[in-house]
Parts: structure tokens; C-alpha cells; sequence
């Protein structure tokens, strides 16, 4: 049965090519009566893997075979579908977007691009054909107010952020978007920030106009909100610069005048060839070099007095001890003219450890505050109708309770209400999880975040701006985010112990030495104090959270808070969101059965679809690129709320709907059944029932493999859904199937709002114990989940909202990429805690020196850098992100097939 | 030796200022992008010179 299926799907691609006029291929099976469906659905999604993977396969062979070698799309590179090729000419494109850019570059002479991105082996991408949607949302006059600033010359700024940008190509081609645009006065992109700072004349060119644009580039453009603690991370990035530049300017004089010391210290006689005056004069110069750093050392002090007066270890507790003893102790030696000195170590220490810190601090994105992630996630502005019938366009913020807000087809609400007039259905997939369109009828209550799917509504509103549920929402998440604890690194907690036993240690050593005279034991125990200081320990984290950062971000796994790794390595509590998450987020026709002429009439009417299942049908339709016949001109397609389409074909009632809405019920039950968590979507000319869509929103291809793997290595998983609870235990039975376990996940929770995702997160959190609780999830609807949860993973297709609010973002789809993401955090914290016991080891090597009394500074100067090199080669040299990449090897064509491409270049 | 009563000051003098221009720098925020100049170096010369590069801001 599988198989019949499977030739069914193959031949429609071949068909694509021939005349379907003549359709006997089908009349033989529709002599054999509809197809029956498995009704395990597990081999029914599989068996269409497979023919898909099968024709990619005949596609890329076919390629092959081509007169020249593969067909390759002149602008990215991909190969190009037989259906698209054009015979004869040199220029061959993949998709429309494709051939819109080649077009637009070559006019403004920017085509040095492909030679450069040539130059530099970088693949080329297809460009994104998605609708042009929210673009003219940066020509309002909100977002103006918002973002912008004018200049006195009348030229505005504006700071966007784009995706898609990763390359010096990309980097080149943004920053000349002013050749293809006129009145773009200068763009200036920030590639570790995806940011471009755009200056331009809003009297030659708008801002939407450059915005689509970069957009058709394939780089999508959003403002770059926050913009308040961007800048306070700014200048905190820049203070802490300073800090290391000093430092290092006083560590590098030090060192000079240290090497005078050293080198004078040795000679002829025991007094060394330096004569006295000269060694008091640059001991004095050094403690005063040393001054600076020991300014820049400031934050360390800081941390350490919040240390101990929180009672939480950190590491900036013995580092701070070891700097202030080292000062201390080498100020007194200068002023009494005793004693060694150990300036040069000390200030090349705060040196080295400033520069971890930057490292660390540089990849960490800004927080984001309430109002911020409200601006992401409804429009600001919205039309009223005044009472006169006119109707004018506002503000968010300034509509009251009571006013008349419209709401036209495709918008998203503003304001929680109660319809007044109109009937449609909403998608509050994005705020609630639940993937059905609901209907709405004059009286019934909505809130804002919905999209409004089919026709106009107008709203009285009952709680507008910050009062509106999602506000609210969006308050919570802000509260989840400050109040969060922040994540101990295994460095901190190790540093609590390590100052004790260092000074239990250095007590012990003092008292050893105590029959010796006085001043020696103090400078033995002095000197184990100082050479105990993790230089090392402290850089071992930062720098292998620095190179992880990097390393994943170039394998497209955006990490905002580089201490997320470190929890992700350890065992986990996993929480996945439904919708969107484990699944593809969007209604898809799984399988179609039936009469295929149909399908071309089928698609006619489905032409202006907002509705899920129409837009479903649609694409199908057009995936399978079935010929239309002579367009019949279905004009009188009338659209049942919520229900169904009907239009005429001659004398016929041709109709697109429920079973219900299709009648003829008594033709329905001759369907086999349809698999769990799928729905059918009946097509039915006059009486009888021509065919039958089956749709759902499937699993994603890779996700029962990758869970599957997860729980493998020994993570719990657990569900956790704002959809209907029967359909979230479909989709969790039907996982479970594909891998063979049917307990896959720990608990199953469906049917939960926002604010219960929330309260569930903190259970868990209270239940874990040792595990850390990670959520991943993208709607609205998860955002404050991401937040409270120990470490928030947003994926692909996320809302900016839970982008905001998440540690980590997957921008690529698939289940994998979590799966990779836990694989190379457990590398990273594999490196973390080789670099700490490395620097253990130099440790105890330099405690047992010092109380023995063979260690002097030259001694700690020489042990130090060495140690430091030990970690920072440790954490560069490790593979933590990008090995994964042998895990993609098992993923079908259909999931990468865009990887496979590069080599034919 | 009286001539390290001289040195020692003024390269102490030349060090500060040389951390004067780098604090400088810092706060105008030319070091706030480390990354992205590293890749435009890789960049050709433009045939026309209707877009001249780098501007300041």
C-alpha cells in the first residue's frame, strides 16, 4: 500500500513535464478505487520521506548528466530544478528572488560580488522569497519616533538589525546597498552584531524601500530595539577596555624595570653588580607603575566584596586576595626596602584576567525590558473609528478604553476586546500555542497578539498598552529575566574552597617556618599567597566560553549568554514547546487522494487564502506543480466562515471543506481513517466526494531521531503545550512510535497559557535538583518559559519576543540543532574543566615551590604566563562546535540538501 | 645613572600619553568593532569612486 503511494507522488514530478490532459496514468488506479492510507502514521510520513528523497536524488543525477556538468543558479550557486531551467541561455536561476538580485546588482554594478564571494569559498544562499509583509512598518510614523534620529543636515539614522549576514561578502554588498539605493548616504555594518548603522535621506528614499531591498538581498531586516541597555552594555564593554589598556601599559613597564632588577640582582658577589640607589629607584618606580593596575583591578575588588557579602563563592575572591596581598606585601617591601617584590607577576596577572573577562563579556547580548518586548511583539500603531465614522490612524499607546478599533484582514490586534461588529476567524497560534484558527463572532471577547485571518472586525477595547494580557505577559517575562539568579560557573564554585585551603595553607606554612625568624615565615606565607593566585583558574572558563561562543557561532548557534554553555554540558530537564518547536508550525497536506484534475480548480479558489488549511492546500498544489487547465474563472467563490469554500463548475457544487460542511456523509465513511492528530479536508463535486487532503501539522523530519538521541544520553524530556491537550498527546504518542519508546517524554502537558508555561518551569526547576531545566521553545507563548527556564534555547522561526528572551537561538530548523547545540556544550564544558585542572596542577606546583622556599619572583613571573598559555591554548585549540557536523551525516537529502551542493561549485 | 633619572620619567611620560590616545579611541568607539574591519580588508578597490568607503561617523 505504501508502495502505490509512493509511485503516485513520483509520477506527478514526471507529469509536471508532460501533458496532464492526458491523465490515463491515474485512470488505472482510480479504476482500483481511493488509496487506502496506512493507518499507522508512522510508516505513512516515512514512505513520503522516501519518494522525496528518491526525486531529489533523480533531480541531482539529472543535473549531472546535463550537457556542461550540474545547472547551478548564477547567483547562489544551488543547482537548479529541471522545471526552472531555460534551454539556451547562459544565466540560470533557481527561483525568481534569485534572478530579481542578479538583476538589481548588475544594474548598479555591484557584480564584483560573485567574483568576490568566489574568492573568499563562501556558498551563496537562495534568496528568501517570503512576502514583503511588515517592511512598510518602517515607514510609520511610530517607528520614526522610535528609532530614528535626524541630523542637522535633515539626513536620518537608524540602527537595524539584519539576519542572514555572515561573510565579507555579505559585509560588502550591505555596506554598498547606497549604489543600488540613491539617498543612502553611508551604511556601516557590525558584523559580530548583525548590525548596520544606516545613514539616510528620507527626501530621496525611504527607509521601507531600503529595508526590501536588503530584504530581497536575503538580508531581513528588524530594528534594533533595547536600545537603552545596548548602550549601557557599550559602555560598559568600552569601560572595561580601558581597564585591560592601562593594565597592560602598567604590566608591560613593570616587566621592563623588573628585567633591570633581575638582570642587576645577579653578579660577581652576592650584592648583585646594581648599585643600591639604582634598585631603590626603580623598586619605587614600579610600585608607582603598578598603581594603574591596580585601579583596573578595581572590579575584582567589587566582585570579591559581593562575594563575601552574599556568602556565594566566586572567583574574583582569590584573585582579589592574591592582588591585594601582592601590593600590600610589595609596597611595605619598597617603603622598608625588604622583601621581594612581585609587581611584575601581579600587574601581568590583572592584565591577563581583564582580557578574559572582555572576551567573555563581548559575546553576551544586551537584556531587553518590558516595553521593548512589547514593541516586538504587536504593532504600534493601529485605525480607530471616531464616532463620526471616520477613521484615523493612531498610536498603540494612545488608545483609551472604549474606542472603536478596526481590524482589518492580516492585522494583528492591539488592544484585548469585545467584538462589535464583523465575523472572522483569528490565529492566536503565536500568543497561545493552538494551531486551529478559532472564530469570532460581534460579542465575543479577543485580546491582543491575535492576526486576524478572513474579514474585518471592529473592536471595542477593554484594556489597551501595558494593560493588555500579552503586556502583562510580557512584563512577566521581564520580571523572570532580573530576577533570575545568575548561572555559577564550575570555576565559582570551586573559588570558595580554593581561598580557604590557599589560606589555611599559607597560615600552615608561616607557622613552619616560624623557627626561623619571624620575617621570613611572613614572607614565605606572603609569597604562597601570591603565587597561589589563579591567573590560570580565572582565565580557564572565560576563554573556553569565548572560543565555544565563536565556534558556534560560526556553525549558525547564536549563544547570548556564554554560561549557558557550561549548564548545557551537565545533565538536563528538557521542555519542549509544540507548536512550531517539535513540529513545523504550520499546517501542511500530508497526502492527497483522489481526482487530480480537480486539484487545478482546487487551487483557483484557493487563490486569496488567509486561512491555514487554504494556504496548505495552495502550496501543495503548487509543490506539485500540477499543470492548470484553461482557467474556468471560479469568480463566485463564496468562503463559509471557518468552514469551507464552495464555487460552481457548470452545474456542478464544487465545494472545499469539513466533512460536515462537504455533505454527503454517507461517501465519507467509504475514507479509511485518518491517522492520529490529522485532519481531512474533503473536495466534493455536487454529491460525490472527488478527493480528500490530509492535513496536520506534521513532526518535523529530524525530531523523533533527535529526542530520540537526547534521551539517550540520559536527558529527561518532558512537553509542554498551549495546544489542545488531545492533539499534544497525538503528536507525543506518535514521537514516541517513530523512535520505539513509547515513554519518550518524562510528562506530557497540554492546554497550558503563558503564564502556566511559566509556573510549570519553576516546578520543574524546584523538582530537577541537580539538572538544570532548559526550555526550548518560539512563540510569544514561551517567552516567559525561555526566561524563568536555567537556560532558554529560542529556535528557528522564533518570535522576537522569545528571541529576546532566550539564551540561545537556533536560527536554522531541525530538531538537530538542539541536539547539537547539548553536544557541543558537553565539549565545552569538557575544555572548562581540563583548562581548570591544568591550572590546578601549576598551582600546587607553585604552592609546594613557594613553601618550601625555592619560589621567588622570578620563580612566580616564569610560572605564571606559563600557566595562562597551558589554559589559553587549551580553549583554543579544542573542537567544540562544528565537530557535530559527523552527526549530520545520517540526515536524509531532504532535510540539507543545500549542504551537498557546495562541492560542484 | 643620572641619565636613568631622565629616561625612566619621560618614557614613563610617553607610555601615559600613548594610554591617553588609546582611552581616547575608546571612547569616540572606534574599538567597538573589532571583527568587521578584519573583513573588509580582504576587500578589492571599487572600479568607480561614486562610494567612498569609510566614512566616519
Amino acid at each position: 500500500m505504501a508502495r502505490s503511494l509512493n509511485r503516485d507522488i513520483v509520477v506527478i514530478d514526471e507529469v509536471s513535464k508532460s501533458d496532464l490532459s492526458s491523465s490515463s496514468v491515474f485512470s488505472s488506479e482510480k479504476a482500483e478505487g481511493p488509496m487506502t492510507v496506512p493507518p499507522d502514521a508512522r510508516s505513512f510520513v516515512a514512505s513520503l520521506n522516501e519518494p522525496a528523497r528518491k526525486s531529489n536524488a533523480q533531480e541531482k543525477d539529472e543535473n549531472k548528466t546535463a550537457a556542461q556538468g550540474a545547472v547551478l543558479c548564477s547567483h547562489c550557486g544551488l543547482p537548479v530544478v529541471a522545471a526552472r531551467r531555460r534551454a539556451g541561455l547562459t544565466l540560470q536561476f533557481c527561483c525568481s528572488g534569485c534572478e530579481t538580485v542578479h538583476e538589481i546588482l548588475q544594474h548598479a554594478g555591484l557584480d564584483d560580488y560573485y567574483a568576490f564571494r568566489q574568492r573568499l569559498g563562501e556558498a551563496g544562499r537562495p534568496v528568501d522569497e517570503g512576502k514583503a509583509g511588515a517592511v512598510s512598518e518602517f515607514d510609520s510614523v511610530a517607528f520614526r519616533r522610535l528609532y530614528c534620529q535626524t541630523n542637522p543636515d535633515g539626513s536620518q539614522n537608524v540602527s537595524l538589525l539584519l539576519e542572514g549576514v555572515h561573510c565579507a561578502a555579505c559585509v560588502w554588498l550591505v555596506e554598498r546597498v547606497g549604489r543600488i539605493e540613491a539617498g543612502v548616504v553611508e551604511a556601516r555594518l557590525d558584523i559580530s552584531q548583525a548590525r548596520l548603522d544606516l545613514r539616510w535621506d528620507p527626501l530621496q528614499v525611504s527607509l521601507g524601500r531600503v529595508a526590501e531591498t536588503l530584504r530581497k538581498m536575503g538580508y531581513r531586516a528588524r530594528p534594533q530595539r533595547a536600545q537603552e541597555a545596548a548602550r549601557r552594555r557599550q559602555a560598559e564593554l568600552r569601560a572595561l577596555m580601558i581597564r585591560m589598556g592601562v593594565a597592560g601599559a602598567a604590566a608591560g613597564n613593570v616587566m621592563l624595570m623588573a628585567f633591570a632588577l633581575y638582570s642587576g640582582a645577579v653578579g660577581i658577589d652576592e650584592a648583585g653588580t646594581m648599585d643600591h640607589q639604582t634598585k631603590r629607584y626603580f623598586e619605587w618606580a614600579s610600585l608607582l607603575v603598578s598603581l594603574p593596575a591596580l585601579w583596573a583591578a578595581g572590579l575584582f575588588f567589587r566582585g570579591a566584596w559581593a562575594s563575601l557579602r552574599t556568602r556565594t563563592p566566586h572567583m574574583d575572591l582569590p584573585i582579589a586576595l592574591g592582588i591585594l596581598v601582592g601590593f600590600l606585601w610589595g609596597g611595605y617591601g619598597v617603603i622598608t626596602g625588604r622583601g621581594e617584590l612581585y609587581f611584575d607577576s601581579i600587574t601581568a596577572l590583572v592584565f591577563f584576567l581583564l582580557v578574559g573577562r572582555y572576551l567573555q563579556r563581548r559575546h553576551q547580548m544586551a537584556a531587553s525590558d518590558a516595553a521593548e518586548l512589547l514593541h516586538a511583539v504587536l504593532p504600534g500603531e493601529a485605525r480607530i473609528e471616531g464616532a463620526d465614522g471616520m477613521r484615523v490612524s493612531v498610536s498603540r499607546d494612545d488608545i483609551q478604553e472604549g474606542t472603536r478599533v478596526v481590524v482589518a484582514c492580516g492585522e494583528i490586534l492591539v488592544v484585548d476586546g469585545a467584538v462589535l461588529s464583523g465575523r472572522s476567524a483569528l490565529d492566536k497560534s503565536l500568543i497561545s500555542g493552538e494551531s486551529d484558527p478559532v472564530t469570532v463572532a460581534p460579542g465575543d471577547r479577543v485580546e491582543a497578539g491575535a492576526l486576524n485571518l478572513e474579514s474585518e472586525l471592529i473592536v471595542e477595547a477593554t484594556a489597551s498598552g501595558s494593560d493588555t494580557r500579552v503586556a502583562r505577559l510580557m512584563a512577566e517575562v521581564n520580571r523572570a529575566l532580573s530576577t533570575k539568579t545568575p548561572l555559577t560557573s564550575l570555576a565559582d564554585r570551586l573559588a570558595g574552597g580554593f581561598t580557604v585551603a590557599v589560606i589555611v595553607l599559607a597560615v600552615v606554612v608561616g607557622l613552619a617556618w616560624l623557627p626561623t625568624g619571624v620575617e621570613g615565615a611572613i614572607e614565605r606565607a606572603l609569597s604562597l599567597l601570591i603565587v597561589a593566585c589563579p591567573c590560570a583558574l580565572g582565565l580557564a572558563t572565560p576563554l573556553a566560553l569565548s572560543a565555544a561562543v565563536h565556534q558556534a557561532g560560526a556553525a549558525q548557534t547564536f549563544v547570548f549568554a556564554p554560561e549557558a554553555l557550561e549548564r548545557l554540558g551537565g545533565p538536563l530537564d528538557l521542555v519542549f514547546d509544540k507548536t512550531g518547536t517539535l513540529t513545523e508550525g504550520r499546517l501542511t497536506v500530508v497526502a492527497y487522494e483522489g481526482e487530480r484534475d480537480v486539484l487545478g480548480l482546487v487551487a483557483e479558489m484557493e487563490v486569496g487564502a488567509r486561512h491555514p488549511v487554504g494556504k496548505a492546500i495552495r502550496s501543495y498544489v503548487e509543490q506539485h506543480n500540477v499543470t492548470r487547465q484553461a482557467p474556468i474563472g471560479a469568480t463566485d467563490v463564496r468562503e463559509v466562515q471557518g468552514r469551507g469554500l464552495e464555487t460552481h463548475v457548470g452545474q456542478d457544487v464544487l465545494r472545499v471543506g469539513s466533512e460536515a460542511f462537504v455533505g454527503a456523509r454517507a461517501a465519507c465513511g467509504q475514507w479509511p481513517p485518518v491517522p492520529e492528530g490529522l485532519s481531512p479536508v474533503f473536495v466534493a463535486r455536487g454529491e460525490a466526494i472527488v478527493g480528500r487532503f490530509v492535513v496536520g501539522d506534521t513532526p518535523r523530519s529530524d525530531a523523533a531521531e533527535s529526542l530520540a538521541e537526547l534521551k539517550g544520553r540520559g536527558h529527561r524530556l518532558h512537553l509542554l503545550s498551549g495546544d489542545h491537550p488531545e492533539t499534544v498527546a497525538a503528536v507525543a504518542r506518535q514521537l514516541g512510535r517513530c523512535c520505539g519508546d513509547p515513554d519518550l517524554f518524562v510528562s506530557v502537558t497540554g492546554g497550558v497559557t503563558p503564564e502556566q508555561k511559566l509556573e510549570a518551569i519553576e516546578r520543574r526547576q524546584a523538582e530537577a535538583g541537580s539538572r538544570s531545566v532548559a526550555m526550548v521553545g518560539d512563540g510569544i507563548n514561551d517567552a516567559g518559559a525561555l526566561a524563568r527556564a536555567d537556560v532558554g534555547i529560542a529556535v528557528s522561526g522564533a518570535a522576537e519576543a522569545s528571541r529576546l528572551s532566550a539564551h540561545v537561538y537556533l536560527p536554522k530548523s531541525g530538531l538537530n540543532q538542539v541536539l547539537e547545540l547539548v553536544e557541543g556544550s558537553r565539549r565545552t564544558l569538557a575544555t572548562i574543566r581540563r583548562g581548570i585542572g591544568f591550572s590546578l596542577v601549576y598551582n600546587a606546583v607553585g604552592i609546594t615551590a613557594a613553601a618550601c622556599g625555592w619560589l621567588g619572583p622570578l620563580g612566580a613571573a616564569v610560572l605564571m604566563p606559563l600557566s595562562s598559555l597551558t589554559v589559553v591554548s587549551n580553549a583554543y585549540r579544542s573542537r567544540t562546535f562544528g565537530v557535530a557536523r559527523s552527526l549530520r551525516v545520517r540526515r536524509s537529502a531532504v532535510d540539507e540538501p543545500r549542504s551537498s551542493a557546495r562541492q560542484t561549485t | 645613572m643620572s641619565a636613568l633619572f631622565l629616561v625612566v620619567p619621560i618614557a614613563l611620560i610617553v607610555s601615559a600619553a600613548a594610554v591617553g590616545a588609546f582611552v581616547w579611541s575608546v571612547r569616540r568607539g572606534q574599538l567597538d568593532d573589532l571583527d568587521t574591519p578584519a573583513l573588509r580588508v580582504l576587500e578589492d578597490d571599487d572600479h568607480t569612486s561614486s562610494y567612498s568607503g569609510d566614512q566616519m561617523r
